[in-house]
C-alpha cells in the first residue's frame, strides 16, 4: 500500500515538473546548431575577408516618426578600400538629390555608393560609416539638414 | 516564425546570447504567415563576425499583397543579412501584418 502511494506521489511530481519546463518563457529549442561549410566541406570565409558581401539591412534611426527606414548595402572592396554601395534607401521627396548634399559617388556602372575622403581598411569601419550616413540622411529627408563636409 | 515575430524583448535577449557561439541555430517546424505557399519551413540564425543573418527554406512564395518587399525577397533568396541584431528583430516584428 506504502509502496502505491509513493509511486502515486513520484507520479503526481514528475507531472508538475514537466509542466512547469514547458510554460517556462523560453524560446523554442533549434533542433541544430552547425557550422555552416559547403557541400565540399570547406571553410567558410569571413566576411571580413571576402571582397563584397552582398546584401545587408539596416534600419536608421528616425527622431521625426519616419516609417520607411530600410538601407540595404553592399559592401565591396575596391582598390583596397571598402565602399557602402547603396542598394536601396528611403525616398528623398523634395530635397535635392545630387550628389553632394546627399554625400553619394556613382561609379562607372552608375552604382550608388557613399562617398567617404579617405580609405577605409575593415569592413566593420565601413558598416559604422554607413550606419551614420543613413542615420543623417534620414535627418534630412525630416528636415533639410545638411551633414559633413561639402 | 510566429514565435519570433511575437516574441518579447527578454527571448529576443536570450536568442542573442545564443548566436554569440557563431554557429547556425536551426529552428524546425516554424509556422509561416497563411497567404505563405508553405505552412512549416525551417529558419536559422547565425552571427557572422558583427552581423546576423536570417535563413529561410528555398522554394517558398507568399500572396500577400502587403508583406514586406524584404520578406519576400528573403523567401526568394533564402538569406537576409542585418548590420545589427536589432535590425533582424525589427524586420521580423514588422511581420505581424501578416498574421
Amino acid at each position: 500500500m506504502t509502496g502505491w502511494i509513493v509511486a502515486g506521489v513520484v507520479m503526481v511530481v514528475a507531472g508538475i515538473l514537466i509542466y512547469c519546463s514547458r510554460t517556462k518563457e523560453t524560446p523554442a529549442r533549434p533542433v541544430e546548431t552547425t557550422q555552416r561549410t559547403t557541400p565540399q566541406q570547406t571553410r567558410v570565409v569571413p566576411l571580413s575577408q571576402k571582397n563584397e558581401t552582398g546584401p545587408m539591412v539596416y534600419y536608421a534611426n528616425d527622431r521625426h516618426g519616419g516609417k520607411d527606414r530600410e538601407y540595404r548595402f553592399n559592401y565591396k572592396k575596391v582598390n583596397g578600400s571598402w565602399r557602402a554601395y547603396i542598394l536601396r534607401m528611403p525616398s528623398l521627396g523634395n530635397r535635392d538629390a545630387r550628389s553632394i548634399p546627399t554625400h553619394r559617388l556613382w561609379d562607372d556602372s552608375n552604382n550608388a555608393y557613399i562617398c567617404w575622403d579617405k580609405t577605409v581598411n575593415s569592413l566593420k569601419d565601413m558598416q559604422n560609416i554607413s550606419r551614420v550616413w543613413a542615420d543623417c540622411i534620414q535627418e534630412y529627408i525630416a528636415t533639410g539638414k545638411r551633414f559633413g563636409p561639402e | 516564425m510566429k514565435e519570433f515575430v511575437y516574441g518579447s524583448d527578454q527571448q529576443y535577449e536570450l536568442l542573442k546570447e545564443s548566436l554569440e557561439d557563431h554557429l547556425c541555430h536551426v529552428y524546425s517546424r516554424c509556422y509561416l504567415p497563411g497567404a505563405c505557399s508553405k505552412n512549416i519551413a525551417r529558419i536559422g540564425f547565425e552571427k557572422e563576425e558583427n552581423t546576423y543573418a536570417l535563413f529561410i527554406d528555398k522554394g517558398i512564395s507568399c500572396s500577400n499583397n502587403q508583406a514586406p518587399a524584404l520578406f519576400k525577397d528573403w523567401l526568394a533568396i533564402g538569406t537576409v543579412r542585418f548590420l545589427d541584431f536589432t535590425d533582424m528583430k525589427e524586420f521580423l516584428r514588422s511581420l505581424k501584418c501578416l498574421y
